[in-house]
């Protein structure tokens, strides 16, 4: 579903990707993990198309197409999710009608029919019900005063309404509490496919009890350094990164 | 044509609109109207060296020549014509003007509700029954407000709308001001005296429209009295022709406890001068002046508001905002003036700008002149453009940029039209708004 092959992306000239390998099947898994700074929102922003990351060398093949080419749009359309690490506020529009927006634009994209409000509303309190959250939230402004764990939650609600192929979720287990971990990681697990695929960016253990990973990667300084099975996260729990550090310049496993 | 020329013109004018009025010339009216046109000879037209004018060329308007409105022949096709172009706001009842010209025949007359009292100006006139001494006919006035001034000189069109005391009247007032496609370029003085009494509530909105591309002047002068404890809602759509001038002048005076709120959209013209001069004259009395502009092309939208605060403890709440593309030009005035006595005032003001476009400008300024010393005034005066991180989020779902773009610009813009308490006509607007801002971010 997605291949990465040898990216390399810098940010206001400075170099942050160096070299990424990755290979996403349907029906996978896959969690990335990685000392702060090391690129990991990075490489989600590159996926997602976020026009300040400049792609210096490499390439993304995204079901046979060259992701790099598309508008941000036309990624979401053709199915690509990134659930954002800091959801942005937008002051004066409404989560039903961002949400509803949203889901017309990628149904226009596919010459389906666009939902009306009346069926557009059945669907979306069906989905929320998957990540437990109240019907009040679909007239407050889109995360506009939403506490950290509810815009978190927010972004899973968007993903359930935009069914994805696959998606990237970028600390989405920040901020949230125990029992919102459990809702969240609940949401995901239920969304998850044997078609489609889920890139989890996480620091901690913990989401991968609930979220079971087929493969874990270690980014460090702009490369997978370390890839492995489930087990991996374990270890890093126990050793933190510094033993992975020392690897990093040896050539990273291929999964 | 120079400023000189332009103002002979007038005067020209002037002499054959005299010859018209027959019997009426010898009324006290027609004797302000020449005090008013030799006013207008005397102070001529503003030009950038005049403070208040300083971002507003009118040679454009001085440049044009411009015939005088004709009497249109009143048709069912005429009135339909106009209400193509108008808002529908479901429960309102419709004033029609075209051309300047009241057209009592083509509007809702026969079912004005109780308390409500229309009357076409001329009528009003010819038993010289117009109240002379109202703000807009005030010789300071008209010394520093030239256009005033020769809308006086030729005030004949309009009407006149009393509220009478304790009347709530619920059904807004549709004043629909259509002006027709002319071969050659013409000028109305239309003229709007409302005047409501005491404990009455009602609401006004006041919209003009004309063919795109049809050049005219719209030379609008607005004088509106709230009365004690009255409340007034006061809206007005400005979607005139692209290619029209239009310049306005409104006044309101506000009585103890008295209400007054206005409310601007600001869609049309190609050259816009749009002024409120507000004073609050009674004890307890509230102003609030809310208003969105959202030119286009190479529009230029000049909004100059006056908040006078006469008297002890009275409010004035003010918000506008602005949304400029392409290469158009917005300038926002806001003056508030808190005289000697008036003690306790409160005041406040914003202007929040969006540029869309590098080639857009934008000129604000407040302009405090505060007399009394115990006061509460603040002003504040914001220029950004859209957010990117707001952008990507909305792109990351699967919206195009162009109607991520028309999303924010629209959210940016809508708690203007929140804050109007009509639902049926926030609707109407909310429409209207969503179109103009799609034209904008589809180039
Ligand atoms: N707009 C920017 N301007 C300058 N530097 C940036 C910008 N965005 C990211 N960076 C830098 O790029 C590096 C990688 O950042 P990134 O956000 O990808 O890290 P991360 O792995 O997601 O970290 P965390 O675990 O803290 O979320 C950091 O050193 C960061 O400071
Ligand atoms: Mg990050």
């Amino acid at each position: 579903m997605l291949e990465i092959r040898n990216l390399h992306a810098r940010v206001e000239g400075k170099d942050i990707l160096q070299g990424i390998n990755l290979t996403v099947r349907p029906g996978e898994i896959h969690a990335i993990m990685g000392p702060n700074g090391s690129g990991k929102s990075t490489l989600a922003g590159v996926l997602a198309g976020r026009e300040m990351y400049e792609v210096t060398e490499g390439e993304v093949l995204y079901r046979g197409k060259n992701l790099l080419e598309l508008e941000p749009a036309a990624r979401a359309c053709e199915g690509v999710f990134l659930a954002f690490q800091y959801p942005v506020e937008i002051p004066g529009v409404s989560n039903t009608y961002f949400l509803k927006a949203a889901l017309n634009a990628v149904r226009k994209y596919h010459g389906e029919e666009e939902y009306d409000s009346f069926d557009f509303l059945a669907l979306v309190k069906e989905k929320m019900k998957l990540v437990e959250m109240d019907p009040s939230f679909l007239n407050r402004p889109v995360n506009e005063g939403f506490s950290g764990g509810e815009k978190k939650r927010n972004e899973i609600l968007q993903m359930a309404v935009l069914n994805p192929m696959l998606s990237i979720l970028d600390e989405t287990d920040s901020g949230l509490d125990i029992d919102a971990l459990r809702i969240v990681a609940n949401g995901v697990n239920k969304l998850h496919t044997s078609d489609n695929a889920a890139v989890v960016v996480t620091h901690y253990q913990r989401l991968l009890d609930y979220i079971v990973p087929d493969f874990v990667h270690v980014l460090v300084n702009g490369r997978i350094v370390k890839s492995g099975d489930k087990d991996l996260a374990l270890h890093l729990e126990d050793h933190g990164y510094d033993w992975v550090k020392d690897i990093q310049e040896s050539v990273p496993e291929r999964v | 044509m120079t400023k000189e020329q332009s103002i002979h013109s007038y005067q020209e004018q002037f002499a054959a609109f005299e010859k018209t009025l027959n019997g009426e010339s010898g009324s006290s009216f027609h004797a302000l109207r020449r005090e008013a046109l030799l006013q207008f000879a005397e102070t001529g037209f503003p030009t950038l060296r005049n403070e208040d004018w300083r971002y507003t060329n009118l040679n454009p308007l001085t440049g044009t020549a411009f015939a005088m409105a004709i009497q249109p022949a009143e048709s069912a096709m005429l009135r339909s014509q106009a209400k193509a172009h108008a808002l529908r706001i479901p429960d309102a009842l419709t004033l029609l003007f075209v051309d300047g010209h009241f057209l009592p025949r083509l509007s809702d007359l026969g079912s004005l509700p109780e308390g409500l009292e229309v009357r076409d100006l001329p009528a009003v006139l010819r038993e010289d029954a117009l109240p002379v001494g109202s703000a807009a006919t005030d010789a300071t006035v008209m010394r520093n407000n030239p256009f005033t001034a020769l809308n006086t000189a030729f005030t004949r069109q309009g009407v006149t709308l009393s509220v009478r005391r304790n009347a709530l009247i619920e059904q807004p007032l549709h004043l629909l001001f259509f002006s027709t496609p002319a071969a050659t370029p013409f000028v109305a003085h239309p003229r709007v005296v409302i005047d409501v009494e005491a404990n009455a509530q009602c609401s006004f909105v006041e919209q003009y429209v004309g063919d795109p591309g049809a050049v005219y002047f719209n030379n609008v002068v607005t004088d509106v009295h709230v009365g004690e404890n009255a409340v007034v809602q006061h809206i007005k759509i400005q979607d005139e022709s692209t290619a029209a001038f239009h310049v306005a002048a409104n006044y309101a005076t506000v009585a103890r406890s008295g209400h007054y709120a206005n409310h601007y959209i600001g869609l049309g013209g190609a050259l816009l001068r749009n002024a409120i001069h507000a004073v609050l004259a009674g004890e307890g009395a509230h102003c609030t002046m809310n208003g969105v502009y959202i030119p286009g092309g190479v529009q230029h939208m000049d909004h100059f508001t006056v908040t006078d605060h006469a008297v002890p403890n009275c409010t004035s709440h003010e918000l506008y905002k602005g949304i400029l593309t392409d290469e158009t030009r917005g300038v926002f005035t806001g003056k508030i003036i808190v005289r000697q006595d008036a003690q306790k005032t409160d005041a406040r003001q914003a202007n929040n700008n969006l540029l869309l476009s590098e080639n857009a400008q934008i000129d604000t300024r407040p302009q405090l002149e505060i007399y009394a010393d115990d006061v509460k005034c603040t002003h504040g005066a914001t220029v950004g453009r859209i957010n990117d991180d707001q952008l990507f989020y909305l792109e990351s779902r699967g919206i195009d940029r162009a109607q991520a773009g028309n999303i924010l610009s629209y959210a940016f813009a809508s708690d203007i039209v929140t804050r109007i308490p009509l639902a049926s006509l926030r609707e109407a607007i909310d429409d209207r708004l969503y179109r103009r801002l799609e034209e904008s971010w589809k180039k």
